[in-house]
């Protein structure tokens, strides 16, 4: 098992039809890398934001098309609602939010029917 | 008011809410650009919805009032904010509830659970019509016989008169469905796409019935339908929603992938988050582009009869979901989609050949006949916790 | 819930084509030659397509102005440098050049008495190429030289102007109005973010030079200047959306000056059915809903004495790039000014109509008739009843009444139990705000519509009483520009509070609107001119109050170079 300080506990949910993307599963407990490096090159590392950690839980946990959850510029797809710990990720700085060892991330789709 | 509970204790109160300033702020407001904590947003979300309701006088006191739910995020909030602000502002409403069973396995039979659960949560009776029930046919079985294509308008057409008939059953004024602010503006998008202004007018009016214009042969009835979530964003809803802890249904319709609907969507969204205001822009010139319409397209006015079938009001000898209907009886299932006029004038050829002309004769007419006869005894029913606990239509 | 929507279907005209094609490959109006191009489900090979274009314009021109005219008018058309623009001349051309026989009939009218073309220069607001200081683009890569040198091959007049120069006051109605309006809003800074509602925006006129307008010597904004206060307001815009769309009015607003110093009582667009099928859906997206009939249609006649044409609005762009490709028509590269550069993040270099143009484009590659059925759709509707005389001061188009009140009363921005108050100092706001406040009072459901009196310009004309030369500027503003206006950076603007304060003239510097803008406030606030406005304001302030405006005037002295020859 990786040390805490290389790998942070993150909680993920998935909702609104998000789950149907992770086989059902309404909420992972993930390890999520603490960092990541920067710019493609090895040596160089940056703090996990949430930015990894969307295309993290795309090439670890999505299960199928991709396209449902990721958009463009490495965000969710538009009409993905994201909340980090409780709160709307527009308050949070978005793709810019610095991970934290057991934040709750939460991934609600919009685009279910209703 | 709200304590500062939500915040975790391990972090300094950071965003506090813009309106009472003591709480952190949980949502950022598409339309205002505010961040407000969960009590504040409630307050407002809320609140705008009662002042939509108001401003438009949608409801008289004491009318009873079936809400659309299709177990749905949309339907769950709005069954939940309607009882809750009959309450808070003794509206005086009848509430029921009223849900569409499509006949859709995997899709629609899991969603009426969810229905159900609201009925026992929110304390609201439940009628639920069937479309094989009223029609003979389930979408399963439509599906089965057309296949993919075009099945979405049958089950449109369908709906819409079905949701009549169990406003009838029910002995409603007056129909409330959960359309908001993003199905409203993509609606407007799609039907200036499509050329199609009679329905945009009827998109952008809050509240329609049957004396709204009508050029296209949209079939109308005189239940009164309303969108109080006319002006309330889909995030909101799915916000309220999941603080709420509403207990909603979400999957996307198996058969209804509509690519160019889909498009819109998606195009919708991206509009947004270039320019968050942008869904009540686009309603707000969907309305302003409706009234350029009266002037000249809305005054070819159809006359309005019944259907000489099933009684249902059309502008024409026979009304959209019989014409359907009897393609799909005769293995024509073309009929009625397309170029209506047409394929009508086909129909009747295709009648008076074969000496069926009279309606009553058809013998595909039975299964909505006899539903139409169930439909007549069901009307006498007053108490609504029996009429849930009828199975079917066709068990009476 | 409303998936049953179909997607839209062939016109029947489209049917036929694709039905008459039988041979696949061979033009489907000679039905001999092997096509070249293909226009939605038609093929035609090069003469063919070209006779089929040309009456297809005939048919437009034809339809916009009745062939049966008493007096020729003159006509002006934008030319942009653009391939729809420039098939737009030469299509004027030969439309015009009558035949030698039906030329010595002397009886045959004259359609059109003189045809004009203008255009506007851009090159101020070109990305700068590597190396290259922002105050050289200007002279290097102009395109009023090689506009002029295309419209002298066809013996037309040319005229031409440059974007900056909206900041003359040289270009407005009465070619002279000597100020431009400073914005200002109603809230101090701190509330900006919090208020939910957008500011009240409050404009001040502010004199650019001497008020004496009718001096011969009176000083003149230098080019450079001009291009900084565009720049600075461009500047100020914080999204791209908003960019786009104050520079789009920019543009309208020189064009109708163009047509009118031609003599030219027609301006023709050449707005291709593309460009107005994205168009349409920009401007619903942007809020223009009011004003869409009157910006797509073929002829519109909201302007006052300018009647503006789209005779191209039928053919698609694709067709107009051909056509100049077969007639070796010489295009202006670099015409139109992308402001995508300006932008510092990559996030934000989509804008409202870059969108659009993607969506219709991949639309309509999928599904070819969509630009047809946009453009049809939007023919149908019937121009909003509007008076020119109440135009919006920013945009030039209708406003609708009660534009405020709209989004006002879909929009709660109360706390729980709060009453309302006002969120504004401003004693006109506070009037206004009070005629709308019980729809957004909390619980007791109170409102009903329609005893909110709609912020209409009546009410607006009699709100200079305030000792303050502020004047409310979003009640004065269509529904659209409102919106646009929220993306301003108003954190960098002054408040009402801080305006007298040393620090308002520079804050504000970037919010200088041109003197067409503040033209026209001015009219719709009832004064003539500016004269008169300024009289009417004197007599108007308080005695023993310091005049604020000639506060703010010695103030701004330090930044308008020009305005050397202030009278006091």
């Amino acid at each position: 098992m990786s040390q805490s300080n290389t790998t942070l506990r993150i909680e993920l949910q998935f909702s609104g039809g998000m789950e149907l993307l992770f086989d059902n599963q309404k909420t992972i407990h993930a390890k999520v890398p603490a960092f990541f490096p920067l710019d493609d090159s090895a040596e160089e590392k940056h703090a996990a934001t949430i930015r990894d950690l969307i295309s993290w839980t795309a090439s670890n946990l999505l299960k199928e098309r991709p396209e449902l959850f990721i958009g463009a510029d490495g965000s969710v797809r538009s009409g993905i609602l994201v909340l980090v710990n409780g709160a709307d990720w527009e308050l949070e700085g978005e793709l810019d939010y610095e991970l934290e060892d057991r934040d709750e991330i939460v991934f609600i789709s919009t685009l279910h029917g209703g | 008011m709200p304590g500062a509970t939500d915040a975790k204790p391990t972090k300094p109160l950071k965003n506090p809410c813009n309106l009472c300033q003591s709480v952190r702020a949980i949502l950022k407001r598409p339309k205002t650009g505010q961040q407000l904590c969960k009590e504040c947003f409630f307050h407002v979300f809320e609140t705008e919805i009662h002042n939509t309701i108001v401003d438009n006088k949608l409801f008289n006191k004491g009318d009873r009032v079936a809400i659309g739910a299709s177990g749905g995020k949309d339907s769950t909030v709005l069954a939940y904010v309607m009882k809750l602000l009959n309450d808070r502002y003794s509206y005086g409403l009848d509430l029921v509830l009223l849900s569409i069973d499509e006949g859709i396995t995997g899709y629609r039979d899991d969603s009426l659970e969810t229905v159900k659960r609201n009925r026992d949560q929110y304390q609201i009776p439940l009628l639920i019509v069937s479309y094989k029930d009223l029609y003979g046919w389930s979408m399963d079985d439509i599906v089965k016989e057309i296949g993919r294509k075009n099945n979405c308008t049958f089950c449109g057409v369908f709906r819409r008169q079905a949701l009549d008939r169990g406003a009838i059953m029910l002995n409603v004024d007056h129909i409330v469905t959960g359309h908001n602010a993003d199905d409203i503006a993509e609606t407007v998008l799609m039907n200036i796409l499509r050329g199609d202004l009679p329905r945009l007018q009827r998109c952008t009016s809050i509240i329609t019935n049957d004396t709204s214009e009508d050029s296209s042969g949209i079939e109308t009835s005189k239940i009164l339908r309303s969108k109080p979530f006319k002006y309330t964003y889909e995030k909101e809803i799915v916000m309220y929603a999941y603080f709420k802890k509403l207990d909603y249904f979400s999957t996307e319709c198996i058969y209804s992938p509509n690519a160019y609907r889909g498009h819109a969507r998606v195009f919708l969204k991206d509009l947004e988050a270039v320019r968050r205001t942008a869904i009540v822009d686009i309603i707000h010139s969907g309305e302003a582009l409706s009234a350029s319409v009266q002037a000249n397209e809305s005054t070819k006015l159809p006359t309005m009869a019944n259907c000489t079938r099933c009684g249902y009001i059309s502008s024409n000898e026979l009304c959209k979901a019989c014409l359907l209907l009897e393609g799909l009886n005769k293995g024509l299932p073309q009929l009625g989609i397309g170029h209506t006029t047409k394929i009508r004038r086909m129909a009747e050829a295709a009648n008076l050949a074969s000496g069926l002309s009279s309606p009553a004769s058809l013998s595909s007419s039975a299964a909505s006949g006899a539903a139409e006869e169930n439909i007549k005894v069901v009307t006498h029913i007053k108490d609504l916790g029996q009429l849930e606990t009828m199975p079917s239509l066709d068990s009476v | 819930m409303s998936c049953s929507v179909e997607e839209p279907t062939m016109t029947v005209a489209e049917k036929r084509a694709k039905d008459r094609a039988v041979h696949v490959g061979f033009c489907c109006k000679c039905k001999t030659a092997k096509s070249t191009i293909t226009v939605r489900y038609a093929e035609y090979c090069d003469p063919c397509f070209l006779i089929a274009l040309d009456s297809k314009f005939r048919t437009a021109l034809r339809n916009a102005r009745p062939y049966r005219v008493i007096t020729p008018e003159n006509v002006m058309l934008a030319f942009s440098g653009g391939p729809s623009s420039r098939a737009l001349v030469h299509l004027f051309d030969v439309f015009h050049s009558l035949p030698p026989e039906v030329a010595t009939n002397k009886k045959q009218p004259k359609i059109y008495n003189d045809i004009h073309v203008c255009h506007i220069d851009e090159s101020c607001l070109l990305e700068p190429s590597q190396g290259q200081e922002p105050q050289d683009i200007t002279s290097s890569r102009s395109t009023m030289e090689q506009a002029r040198s295309i419209a002298a091959g066809y013996d037309y007049s040319f005229h031409g102007v440059a974007i900056e120069d909206i900041y003359d006051p040289e270009w407005t109605d009465s070619r002279c109005f000597e100020a431009v309006a400073t914005l200002i809003t109603s809230l101090p800074k701190d509330q900006l973010a919090t208020s939910g509602q957008a500011p009240e925006l409050l404009a001040r006129i502010i004199p650019t030079s001497a008020t004496s307008p009718s001096e011969e010597d009176a000083p003149k904004l230098s080019r450079q200047e001009k291009i900084n206060k565009l720049k600075a307001l461009l500047g100020a815009c914080m999204t791209l959306t908003a960019k786009e769309t104050v520079l789009q009015h920019f543009r309208s607003s020189l064009l109708i000056q163009l047509a009118k110093r031609g003599q030219c009582t027609i301006l023709a667009l050449g707005d291709s059915a593309t460009r107005v099928a994205i168009h349409i859906i920009e401007l619903t997206a942007i809020g223009r809903g009011y004003s869409l009939p009157h910006e797509t249609s073929l002829l519109s006649s909201w302007v006052q004495d300018c009647k503006v044409i789209r005779p191209l609005k039928d053919c698609l762009v694709k067709e107009l790039d051909t056509f100049c490709g077969l007639n070796d028509l010489e295009l202006i590269e670099h015409h139109n000014a992308q402001l995508d550069w300006t932008m510092k993040t990559k996030a934000e270099v989509k804008s409202i109509r870059k969108l659009t143009d993607e969506f219709i484009t991949g639309l309509d590659k999928e599904f070819p008739s969509t630009v047809a059925t946009v453009c049809r759709t939007a023919a149908k509707l019937t121009p909003p009843e509007a008076t020119y005389d109440q135009k919006c001061p920013l945009c030039l188009g209708p406003v609708q009444a009660g534009v405020q009140d709209w989004k006002r009363r879909i929009t709660v921005t109360t706390a729980p139990g709060e009453i309302v108050t006002t969120t504004s100092s401003n004693a006109e706001t506070e009037t206004k705000e009070s005629s709308y406040g019980c729809c957004s009072s909390d619980a007791s459901g109170c409102c009903s519509s329609s005893q909110r009196p709609s912020c209409t310009s009546q009410q607006t004309t009699t709100t200079t009483t305030n000792s303050s030369t502020s004047t409310s500027f979003s009640s004065l503003l269509c529904y659209g520009c409102l919106t646009n206006l929220r993306d301003l950076d108003l954190k960098s603007m002054a408040s009402q509070e801080d305006s007298s304060d040393e620090s308002m003239s520079l804050s504000s510097s970037s919010f200088k609107l041109p003197p067409y803008v503040a033209e026209t406030i001015v009219h719709r606030m009832g004064f003539a001119s500016l004269d008169e406005f300024d009289h009417r304001f004197m007599d108007a302030a308080p005695a023993t109050a310091v005049d604020p405006q000639e506060n703010l005037r010695a103030q701004i002295q330090e930044f308008l170079i020009a305005s050397d020859d202030e009278e006091e």
